[in-house]
């Protein structure tokens, strides 16, 4: 079994540039970490976006720049250090300078993107590109930080070497900038290296032609990163670098928690007060009842989480955007190799909290095909942003808002515990995935840790922007979809409530309610989760967020905002909290509440990742495994978990 | 040159602070694993210096070329090193 992007057989058809709607292509090319994506976001503003080529399954970014005359698309391929492929994204950047990827064949130029303070590193790879015999143009960045640390370069020197020009830039700061402009509108003007320069073909020899050249051209800078060494010092001692690694986990959620919170009661009260406003202006009705108890119920009991969203996608690109996340991946790699993964899959795992579906694409960087299996499979275990309404729905109503030792929120730290759960049972799954499956060749294992950075805050920004447009794109989709859906399978079949309950709205609504459509779903399955102490409008909810995690949220808010008075305005948390069965005990004690939660760390409720499951391993066995094992988990812990509570909690 | 690689230094027993010369990649390591590591400046000739180890004693890393990256020790024992190992500062 082969998970590896499949090659693509031929490059498509040929299209003459000169058609009028041709846009020339010119490549981005360079190492991981070069400052390559820092250029392609200058160079193309806020008009990249997302490219998919057909037959592979990794996205390229691609954006327009530009040009005096016309314009060229610039593409980012994905970093590597050779153009020797061995994963699935570093195959994606040799199909596309082959010809292979893009329409039209090889781009029209590419720029060798390179880090200046590397370049003994650096300079053999260039000579690799430069061996592709595509014009080019040779881009190195960071060269204020070489001078800064004493270093120097002659740029004359390599640009004679290379036979191609030879341009330096600070992209950050837009220093040369304008050359770089410059030499993009003479692209048609690149130069293809000179064969004469004989670049050896073997890597060995590279190096040796390469360390000749730099004997003329560089003065080696010093290796001392000032500031950024001296916090590695701290944060990656023997000892106080794991102290400082769980106080950093641990204080991320305590932050989601506590910051968040009177957010989301601001929010929730817009939205009490929205609903409250609709239901005063319009008739009873069924079109009354729609926009209540399915619009505003539904969709507007998820959208109060976006403070939270939007709180978790803040501190991830922090972490990623300050350095610490591969810091942190270095940390950790001795616990990921027991499982069998790598400090790739730890990355991929970490991008999965705030979604599965970025955490499973970035598996692409995994080369090792069975490494890469058992992350994807694993991956929808680590607490995504998804399960953070129903996390924080359930804690902000069932647990206390106490403190621990005085300082810790006690609802932080179930939080954490669930978020641990999560993580420790991906690493466990991993484990046991790669212990099943076949083992494969091995691949090496390498990262880098960069320099520790201020976070952009454009690159910070945007991420959060992301991160929340995708929520909201949901809520208005499949949320409010389902949420249609909920209301007429509540709403119908219309019956007729008994004599007695007549003068009693309430118990006329709940009448309904029990004879509804989804009532009947609800009871027809409340049998498989009674032992978990689920009753039938929990069920409903389950059967709801088979489409996605969140579901529930909106999902238990319109069942409540349906049985619920008109007049009574309180939140969803507290409706949870009185709700009672039929013989008067609470529909929500704490060892059903906590069930819940487990069942919720482990089911795998989510449409979209199952899609994403398919189209990264190209088969549907994978997803129906994923599915059935993350389900069977999510009922046996959750029936663990109640039984325990409950033992407990006589004690 | 004859060597007897049995006895031969790798690059995992290099301790933090110690520097040396990389005298070749072993030959019983798979090729793509070879090319990788060369790609990454592990090449003959090339001062490598160990800075420090995870704290959990596993990844460690180096500098060579102007630049860091971290191996695990299975990746850093298919580099054979110059006996010669200078103590750092």
């Amino acid at each position: 079994m082969s998970i590896n992007a499949s090659p693509v057989s031929a490059p498509p058809a040929e299209r003459p540039p000169e058609q009028e709607s041709y846009t020339p292509r010119i490549a981005l090319l360079g190492s991981p970490n070069c400052g390559k994506t820092t250029l392609f976001n200058a160079l193309t503003g806020l008009t990249q976006k997302i490219a998919n080529y057909p037959g592979v399954t990794v996205d390229v970014a691609a954006g327009e720049y530009d040009l005096e005359q016309g314009k060229v698309t610039l593409l980012d391929l994905p970093g590597t250090y050779s153009l020797i492929p061995l994963s699935p994204d570093e195959q994606v950047t040799h199909n596309a300078l082959n010809g292979k990827l893009l329409d039209h064949g090889a781009p029209e130029g590419v720029i060798i993107v390179a880090d200046a303070t590397t370049l003994p590193r650096a300079l053999p790879f260039i000579g690799e590109a430069l061996r592709l015999g595509l014009p080019s143009l040779v881009v190195l960045t960071m060269i204020d930080e070489l001078k800064a640390r004493g270093g120097g370069l002659k740029l004359g020197v390599l640009q004679r070497e290379l036979g191609v020009k030879v341009i330096g830039v600070v992209g950050n700061k837009g220093l040369g900038m304008d050359d770089l402009k410059g030499e993009l509108e003479d692209y048609q003007n690149w130069r293809v290296s000179d064969p004469d320069i004989a670049i050896p073909p073997d890597q060995a020899r590279r190096f040796v032609w390469a360390d000749g050249i730099l004997e003329e051209a560089l003065t080696e800078p010093s290796t001392e990163r000032g500031w950024s060494d001296k916090v590695d010092k701290l944060l990656l001692h023997p000892v106080l670098g794991i102290v400082s690694f769980a106080v950093i986990m641990f204080l991320f959620f305590q932050i989601i928690f506590t910051v968040a919170a009177p957010l989301q009661d601001l929010m929730e009260g817009g939205v009490t007060q929205i609903g409250v406003l609709v239901a005063g202006l319009l008739s009873d009705g069924l079109f009354k009842s729609l926009l209540v108890d399915g619009l505003i119920a539904g969709v507007g009991g998820v959208v109060v989480f976006i403070p939270q969203i939007a709180l978790l996608m803040l501190l991830i690109a922090i972490l990623e955007g300050s350095g610490y996340m591969s810091r942190a991946a270095f940390v950790i790699d001795r616990v990921m190799g027991w499982a069998g993964l790598e400090g790739r899959c730890f990355i991929a795992l970490l991008s999965s909290y705030a979604c599965a579906i970025p955490g499973i694409m970035a598996t692409r960087a995994v080369p090792d095909p069975q490494s890469r299996l058992a992350t994807i499979m694993v991956a929808p275990f680590m607490t995504c942003s998804a399960r953070l309404p129903v996390y924080a729905l359930l804690i902000g109503a069932f647990i206390p808002q106490t403190t621990v030792a005085g300082i810790f929120s006690l609802q932080g730290i179930v939080l954490f515990a669930l978020y641990l759960l999560g993580s420790f049972s991906a690493l466990i799954a991993g484990w046991i995935f790669k212990r099943g499956l076949l083992k494969g060749k091995t691949y090496p294992f390498y990262m880098e840790l960069p320099p520790y950075r201020m976070p952009s805050w454009r690159v910070v920004a945007s991420y959060v922007w992301r991160g929340v447009k995708a929520f909201m794109k949901k809520a208005g989709g499949i949320i409010l979809v389902a949420s249609m859906l909920l209301w007429g399978m509540l709403t119908f079949p219309q019956v007729e409530a008994p004599e007695h309950l007549k003068d009693n709205p309430v118990a006329e609504r709940s009448y309904q309610l029990e004879h509804s459509a989804a009532a009947t779903v609800g009871k027809a399955i409340e049998p498989a989760i009674r032992p978990l102490g689920f009753d039938w409008k929990i069920g409903i909810g389950l059967v709801a967020s088979l489409a996605a995690r969140e579901v529930i949220v909106s999902t238990m808010a319109q069942i409540y905002s349906f049985e619920g008075n008109e007049e009574d305005i309180e939140g969803l948390g507290s409706r949870l909290q009185n709700a009672t069965n039929e013989d008067g005990s609470k529909t929500y004690d704490l060892p059903t509440v906590l069930a819940l939660m487990v069942f919720f760390v482990y089911a795998l409720q989510c449409v979209s990742t199952l899609a994403i499951i398919r189209r990264e391993t190209a088969s549907w066995k994978w997803p129906v495994i994923a599915f059935t094992y993350m389900f069977v988990v999510a009922w046996v812990g959750a029936f663990i978990t109640r039984h325990v509570a409950i033992w407990w909690l006589a004690a | 040159m004859i060597k007897d690689l049995s006895n031969s230094i790798r690059l995992d027993s290099l301790k933090p602070g110690q520097k040396a010369t990389i005298w070749a990649l072993c030959t019983d390591a798979e090729s793509h694993i070879t090319e990788r590591l060369m790609a990454l400046g592990f090449v003959p000739g090339t001062r490598v210096s160990a800075l420090r180890r995870a704290p959990l004693g596993d990844p460690t890393e180096y500098e060579l070329r102007g630049t860091r990256i971290s191996l695990r020790k299975t990746e850093a024992s298919a580099i054979i090193l110059n006996e010669l190992v200078e103590e750092g500062e």
